[in-house]
């Protein structure tokens, strides 16, 4: 994303990620021109922080004329009447899925804006995010279908996705979307979360007049972490930021030990201290106990292989998938998933990847590849 | 949402526990249920909404926005009892 900006945008759009965090970045000194403007404008709806250049302005950190303000201030009107939609989305189908009685944790966005910054109207969310149970993944797939939602990708497998798999994109009648999540990330860091332990303990927030489940607060932030390590190749700014958020607040402070304690057992250090090293040196923040554990921790063989198969440009899903086989527990759960990924559903994957033997001779080369290719970052 | 209340000069309103909205720096963007549209509050009106965190009355809103806007209280009042009912056709205020 960043070749598509000037380095005067690309400084400043990062500046305004780290509004209301500590951090060294500054912003420029006079408004914009009417091309870096626009140039700021689309980085901040590519970056989803149009929420913070507004309070940015606001604040007069960013210096703006009155039409940029103006233009800003209904920018993030206009992403907040999204947001305002989607949390319309979320009380009706967590009222769907309550009514089948599954049990729902919101993941990111909705819980993100609540519980973890100082304003919901500061964070934008493009898709509502949740997770639910294993065992209740077919309740809850039908239940959605049933409404009129409609899977973007057919199963790989029939059980694939109750058993391996990290969730699936709904559309809805309207368009907006729902994804369902079994877990956090897809592949190997998928696997090895400890999912019983996540909803072990909870935390709770209000929309609408009504109380909806969460993750507790450290288990958001590794949430977060994986999010913005290993959810895209080039991390968005928006999942820094909610890293950095989480990791420089003074109220309801994460438990460090808790968390690399956790994320050792789920063999995610790795993850962790990719986020936290990107989320310090691209918003330009303060070191922390956890930033300076983070630029220490070298990953182990094990986790630089996993990475890879999520920071390659070489490696796509399939290659990724292969690679969790070693996280899948059990000789039948690996037999089943490996079985899975070899013999695929003839609906599956004919008009995304031009054929399903396309698509895993594709992983059978990029997996072949492996450690030849340097992972990005 | 709906009523059997008459409308009267007294009644007073809240904002709905139901309610979505969001506070921006310069308005207030609230989820039309009715429709499923947004609605942006500006000056006048996002002041109204912050009032109405707590229950209160036409006339009681007008008194302490006419000042603000050196408009008599009458004709703010009129203003205020038109957004009001606006407002409970979204079904984002309720009757208190």
């Amino acid at each position: 994303m960043s070749a598509l900006f000037s380095p005067e945008v690309l400084a400043c759009s990062r500046a305004v990620a780290a509004t209301g965090v500590a951090s060294r970045h500054t912003f420029p000194a006079r408004p914009f021109d009417s091309w870096a403007w626009r140039e700021l404008i689309t980085s901040s709806q590519v970056e989803r922080i149009t929420p913070l250049l507004a309070a940015a302005i606001e604040a007069g950190a960013m210096p703006a004329t009155a039409e940029q303000r103006a233009e800003a201030f209904d920018l993030h009107a206009q992403m907040m009447g999204i947001c305002l939609k989607l949390e319309a989305d979320l009380l009706r189908v967590v009222a769907l899925l309550e009514a089948e009685e599954v049990e729902v944790l919101v993941l990111k966005g909705p819980s993100f804006a609540r519980l973890d910054y100082d304003d919901p109207a500061l964070r934008f969310f493009g898709d509502i995010d949740l997770l639910v149970r294993g065992g209740d993944w077919e309740r809850s797939a039908s239940a959605l279908i049933s409404a009129g939602y409609r899977r973007r990708f057919a199963e790989i497998r029939p059980g694939f996705d109750r058993r391996f798999g990290k969730g699936v994109s709904f559309d809805g009648p309207d368009l907006r979307q729902i994804d369902l999540h079994r877990t956090f990330v897809s592949g190997p860091f998928g696997l090895r979360v400890d999912l019983p332990g996540v909803w072990s303990a909870t935390a709770t927030f209000s929309v609408g007049g009504r109380p909806f489940a969460a993750l507790d607060s450290d288990h958001r932030f590794i949430h977060a972490c994986y999010h913005a390590a290993v959810g895209k190749r080039e991390p968005l700014l928006v999942p820094l930021r909610d890293v950095a958020g989480m990791l420089l607040r003074s109220r309801d402070p994460i438990d460090i030990g808790r968390v690399v304690r956790t994320a050792e057992e789920w063999q995610g250090r790795a993850v962790i201290a990719r986020a936290v090293v990107e989320a310090t040196d691209r918003l330009a923040l303060e070191e922390t106990a956890l930033s300076e554990w983070a630029k220490r921790y070298r990953p182990s063989r094990g986790e630089r292989r996993a990475l890879q198969t999520y920071l390659d440009p070489h490696m796509g899903f399939a290659a990724r998938s292969f690679v969790g086989v070693g996280s899948v527990t059990g000789i039948v759960g690996k037999a089943r998933y490996v079985g899975s990924l070899l013999f695929p559903s003839r609906t599956y994957g004919g008009g995304r990847h031009g054929g399903r033997s396309a698509r895993w001779i594709d992983a059978a080369r990029q997996i072949a590849g492996l450690g030849r290719h340097q992972p990005p970052g | 949402m709906t009523s059997q209340h008459r409308a009267g000069p007294e009644e007073r309103w809240t904002r709905s526990a139901a309610a979505l909205w969001r506070r921006t720096f310069d308005r207030t963007v609230l989820l039309d249920w009715s429709t499923g549209a947004t609605f942006n509050l500006s000056a006048t009106g996002a002041a109204i909404w912050d009032m109405l965190e707590v229950p209160a009355s036409a006339t009681e809103l007008a008194r302490e926005l006419a000042p603000l806007y050196e408009v008599d209280v009458a004709t703010v009042e009129r203003d205020v009892r038109a957004l009001l009912e606006q407002l409970h056709g979204m079904q984002v205020v309720t009757r208190a």
